[in-house]
């Protein structure tokens, strides 16, 4: 037993030293890692202003030289052949993308605005190239015209909101939400800002107590059509560090989304 | 040799087993001869010219004269029969020549004690006869006994020896390992005692990180090791984001695990098979398991069935971290039951069933470095019925079915999204065998009849994978198992070959296995090739827990194979000591691979080829005041994709020492300790992060603040994501060491066992993986992302 005992506080310590002593080193990082691209862009029809926010996809590498360009699907929907409707190397203030798109925090990329008017329901490519990079691009279809033809808000027990509206063409998602009024200097949360997705024309469903409480008054009921690249961007993956899984992206030769949205209000009456 | 002769006392047996009396036997005169003698017998030539199989732990040199073992009758051989010889505290098995070394000591006269399903036991004195090195032993059936002790003798070994020794006689099977509930007690508890965790820590079997209790064997990966339960595949066979297996440890008696040389009956899986039991027990009244631990209760309870001859099993884990009062969304449960009834001596039905519920969110402490947007549940529904019928010692058929329901979501996706995707399997399955033993030859085969829908789809564009992979399949196969002694070596080839209806394949998986035994030490090697159909979709680079999603391929993708060679040599000593080297080499096509970049389409799947090859060399400890088990394996896994760009699985560990040991009742308190020490694992180069998008209502005044804006309601994510490059590297070496203490006192009939196990105790930094700095600040790049902190679980075990 003195002899088991004496062998296994040998093998105790060896282990202790074995697992702790040595201490950690990290891996070097080769240079050059990666020359992919970034590229974030949701065309809204109702504009001709369409901003297109690019990064480096590594950290603390630059974009030079970066060059935007809209097509158009020469046959409208394939996408086999393209028709270069716009382009432009002009280098905007990042604020403006920021705004646009209500980015607040990460670092700073370029911000390069092509002009462009779209046709409902038609396929756009929108590519970024760059010196020393791949160049990225992405498709979508530009969300179609639409109008809300009803909003009601129905009291009881739990309130009740009623809408209806008209088809937009190339929508996937209608996202439907009462307009919140923001407080102060508090980053975006979409956990904290009540909203539903349908893909229907109407909706009626019960709203959260807090949704009503600070909703601007009037109130006013939004409805955002957005196409497929764009909802499964903002509606997918697990941001995090240890378990990060990507969301859906579409652009090709990079990373990040080109989609298409388009908003429509109205005020909401109470019942 | 001729003109030896031997004393003799008592009860004398000669060549043909008919007992002698009177003189005719003498006192040997001369030590000279003794000397001849001596050299002779212990020159191991006699033994392995005679060809004759021996027990591996007796060593050649050990006997000088053996004993053989023939039914009474026929005067046939008896193998597998139990001789020991009491004065001298010594146990022998008799091969399939019925024959058993004598251990040295032995004086004018030897106690002999022969035990046989089916025979009459015999006590007997032996004297060692004149001028003869072999004497038979003859028994005598026993009808009466035999399905009774058939049935014990088909039991799992209670010991890890015993376990080790029965899988070992069974069949050729290169790297097989057996563990035992003790062996799962000594492996310090992540919780409460694992079956996986504890096969993890055996020779060959590597895992990627503290938080996964898979088992990567052989180069393949996780997925290639298929999880039965008395007979049936369990699909999800993980609890915990799978982190503990999905067995209730007191339920299961014991599990064996195949490495990379399946045996041809199973079928299915590329690299290995771990088969676990259900026990029912063996006290004549009920008895009572169970646990309560940081995850939660566990209890199993099992007894005979009144007013029949049989056996039942119920035992039931609830674990919600609610226990310790803890706001955490996680929660499973299992379920295993088992019923063995013996209807007659030859007949035995068995009847099982595990059921298992998993539900979490990983939306809970705030845990921001895991993310706030995975959830996912799933549950296993597998059951099985198998009737066996045992005809004589030698002829055993068995036919069973089962049936395995699978049901699994996975959203990596916020709350709001219904982007989920769905995992549904429902298999079922007919099997039935035949086992014919003889002496020199025996023969195991079978038809398998397995089908089901297999059902993988993203909803719409899908969340955690985008796209469907839903079909039905239907297999039908055949195998055959042959075994046939040459002197000593044991030659085993085999086959399965079979159809499946989806692409109406044909298959073929010969294997080729052969063991030469030599005294205490006996070499083996296979050849075996493997095909699987059913795999695991899963990012290879961005690792999400939850339940594992498995899918059919199509009529135009590739089936998984792999070929195999594997060499052992395993040394038995005593009923201490084992050990065992072995060195293997495997090729792969066709594995699977899916490394979504910007999309998360299924189109991204890619099959790939590859190449493993290792060695290991293991030593294992059985009995005594200390236990346990040491390992080493280095091992080489590349993999070459789509574009021919070689590159390292993340389960290519190229060494691992692993330790476990334990101090057994020191007045009732028990230490043991896991102490693992491994070259990092691979991992992919972070280079930056993504920003997402979120739908946010509350971001449209500050938008309409800002002329010609027409984008309101879109805003920033509240945390980003990781962008991984095409560049490997490899984490820094991995060192872990878990402590556990145990004591056992007890109270009447109830022992009750608190615990205490501190994975980690040493507060090493395992790395998990690496995320990129916000800032390259100070030049500092890399941001590591820990593994296991040292977290002391307490709890206490019961028995009744």
């Amino acid at each position: 037993m003195r002899r088991a005992t004496a062998f296994f506080r040998f093998v105790l310590i060896a282990a202790t030293i074995a697992a702790a002593a040595c201490e950690i080193v990290d891996p070097d990082v080769p240079p050059g890692l990666d020359d992919r691209l970034i590229l974030v862009a949701a065309l809204n029809p109702d504009s001709t202003r369409h901003p297109v926010m690019v990064w480096p996809a590594q950290l603390s590498d630059t974009v030079r030289g970066a060059l935007a360009r809209i097509y158009r699907a020469k046959d409208g929907s394939s996408g086999s052949e393209w028709t270069l409707v716009d382009e432009t190397n002009d280098i905007e203030h990042f604020d403006i993308c920021r705004w646009w798109y209500g980015y607040k925090r990460g670092p700073e990329g370029q911000c390069l605005v092509p002009v462009a008017k779209l046709e409902d329901g038609v396929t756009y490519r929108v590519e970024v190239l760059a010196e020393e990079k791949h160049t990225a691009w992405g498709d979508t279809k530009a969300v179609g015209d639409f109008a809300i033809d009803a909003a009601e808000l129905s009291g009881g027990e739990v309130d009740s909101l009623s809408a209806e509206w008209t088809r937009s063409a190339a929508a996937h998602r209608y996202m439907v939400s009462l307009r919140l009024l923001q407080s102060g200097n508090v980053v975006a949360s979409y956990a904290e800002g009540w909203y539903i997705a349908v893909d229907e024309m109407s909706v009626t469903t019960p709203v959260p107590e807090e949704a009503i409480e600070d909703a601007i008054t009037p109130i006013t009921l939004d409805v955002a059509a957005m196409a497929v690249h764009l909802y499964s961007f903002i509606t997918s993956g697990n941001a995090g560090s240890a378990f990060s899984v990507p969301p859906l992206q579409n652009v090709s030769g990079g990373f990040g989304v080109v989609g298409s949205v388009r908003f429509r209000s109205l005020g909401v009456k109470r019942k | 040799m001729n003109k030896l002769t031997t004393p003799l006392s008592g009860c004398l047996l000669r060549p043909g087993g008919r007992a002698l009396r009177g003189p005719r036997c003498r006192r040997l005169a001369s030590p000279c001869l003794w000397a001849v003698l001596a050299i002779v017998c212990l020159h191991p030539w006699p033994t392995a010219l005679s060809g004759t199989p021996q027990d591996p732990e007796a060593s050649p040199g050990d006997a000088r004269w053996e004993l053989r073992v023939v039914d009474s009758e026929s005067g046939v051989p008896l193998g597998g029969v139990l001789v020991s010889f009491p004065g001298l505290g010594e146990t022998r098995v008799t091969g399939s020549l019925g024959v058993a070394p004598v251990p040295p000591g032995t004086g004018d006269s030897v106690r002999v004690v022969a035990t046989r399903v089916g025979y009459r036991a015999v006590d007997t004195v032996v004297v060692p006869p004149a001028g003869e090195t072999r004497i038979d032993l003859p028994l005598v059936r026993s009808a009466i006994a035999l399905a009774t002790l058939t049935v014990e003798a088909e039991r799992a070994g209670a010991n890890s020896r015993e376990l080790a020794r029965q899988m070992f006689e069974r069949e050729v099977a290169v790297g097989a390992v057996g563990m035992t509930r003790a062996g799962v007690r000594a492996v310090p508890a992540v919780g409460e005692p694992d079956v996986f965790r504890s096969l993890q820590s055996v020779s060959g079997v590597t895992s990627i990180n503290d938080f996964g209790a898979e088992m990567f064997v052989r180069g393949g990966d996780a997925d290639q090791v298929a999880v039965l339960v008395d007979g049936a595949p369990v699909f999800g066979p993980y609890h915990m984001f799978g982190m503990i297996g999905v067995f209730n440890p007191d339920a299961i008696e014991s599990t064996e695990l195949y490495k990379g040389s399946i045996p041809a009956r199973y079928g299915g899986s590329l690299s290995g098979v771990v088969a676990a039991r259900h026990g029912t027990g063996i006290a004549d009244r009920a008895s009572f398991i169970g646990g309560l631990s940081a995850l939660g209760l566990r209890t199993a309870l099992n007894g005979a069935l009144p007013g029949a001859h049989g056996r039942w099993l119920l035992a039931v884990r609830n674990a919600s971290v609610d226990v310790a009062r803890l706001p955490v969304p996680y929660s499973f449960h299992d379920v295993n039951a088992a019923v063995h009834l013996y209807p007659s001596e030859e007949h035995r039905l068995g009847v099982s069933l595990l059921a298992s519920n998993d539900d979490f969110a990983w939306d809970f402490l705030e845990l921001v470095e895991f993310g706030k947007s995975i959830r996912s549940d799933w549950t296993n529904l597998v059951s099985s019925v198998t009737w066996s019928w045992v005809r004589g010692n030698r002829i055993t058929s068995d036919v069973s079915a089962y049936l395995s329901r699978y049901e699994a979501n996975l959203a990596a996706a916020p709350e709001i999204s219904a982007l989920v995707t769905r995992n549904r399997i429902s298999v079922q399955g007919v099997r039935a065998q035949i086992t014919v033993r003889g002496d020199v030859t025996g023969l195991r085969s079978g038809l398998v009849l397995e089908g089901g829908p297999v059902n993988l789809s993203g909803t719409g564009t899908g969340a955690y994978m985008d796209g469907d992979a839903s079909g039905s399949f239907l297999y039908a196969s055949a195998f055959a198992e042959l075994e046939h002694w040459i002197g000593a070596l044991r030659l085993a080839p085999g086959i399965r070959a079979g159809t499946e209806r989806i692409s109406s394949r044909v298959f073929a998986e010969p294997r080729l296995s052969a063991r030469l035994h030599l005294g205490a030490f006996a070499v083996s090697g296979s050849l075996d090739r493997s095909f699987q159909f059913l795999s695991v979709l899963r990012d290879d680079r961005h690792l999400a827990p939850g339940a594992p999603m498995w899918f059919l391929r199509g009529e135009d993708q590739p089936v998984s194979a792999a070929d195999g060679m594997s060499v052992a040599v395993d040394y038995w000593r005593g009923r201490t000591w084992t050990a065992a080297v072995t060195g293997w080499t495997r090729r792969f096509s066709g594995i699977p691979s899916w490394h979504p970049e910007s999309s998360r389409d299924l189109s991204a799947l890619e099959y790939h080829d590859g190449s493993a090859a290792g060695w290991e060399v293991a030593v294992e400890k059985h009995a005594g005041l200390l236990r346990g088990w040491l390992s080493y394996q280095q091992a080489w896994v590349s993999f070459r994709d789509g574009q021919a760009r070689e590159y390292w699985p993340r389960w290519d560990r190229r060494h691992e020492l692993d330790a476990t040991v334990s101090l057994e009742d020191l007045g009732g308190l028990s230490l043991s300790l896991r102490a693992t020490v491994a070259s990092g694992a691979p991992f992919w180069f972070p280079v930056g992060r993504l920003y997402g998008m979120a739908y946010d209502p509350r971001g449209q005044i500050s938008n309409e603040n800002t002329p010609n804006n027409p984008i309101v309601g879109l805003g920033q994510r509240e945390d980003s994501f990781v962008i991984l490059s095409d560049v490997q590297g490899r984490l820094p070496y991995y060192g872990r060491a878990d402590l556990s203490a145990r004591y056992a006192f007890s109270w009447g009939d109830l022992t009750i066992v608190p615990f205490l196990s501190v994975p980690n105790f040493t507060v090493r930094e395992n790395v998990l993986t690496y995320r990129p700095a916000a800032e390259t600040r100070g030049g500092k790049y890399l941001v590591r992302e820990r593994q296991f902190p040292p977290f002391p679980f307490i709890g206490v075990d019961f028995r009744y």
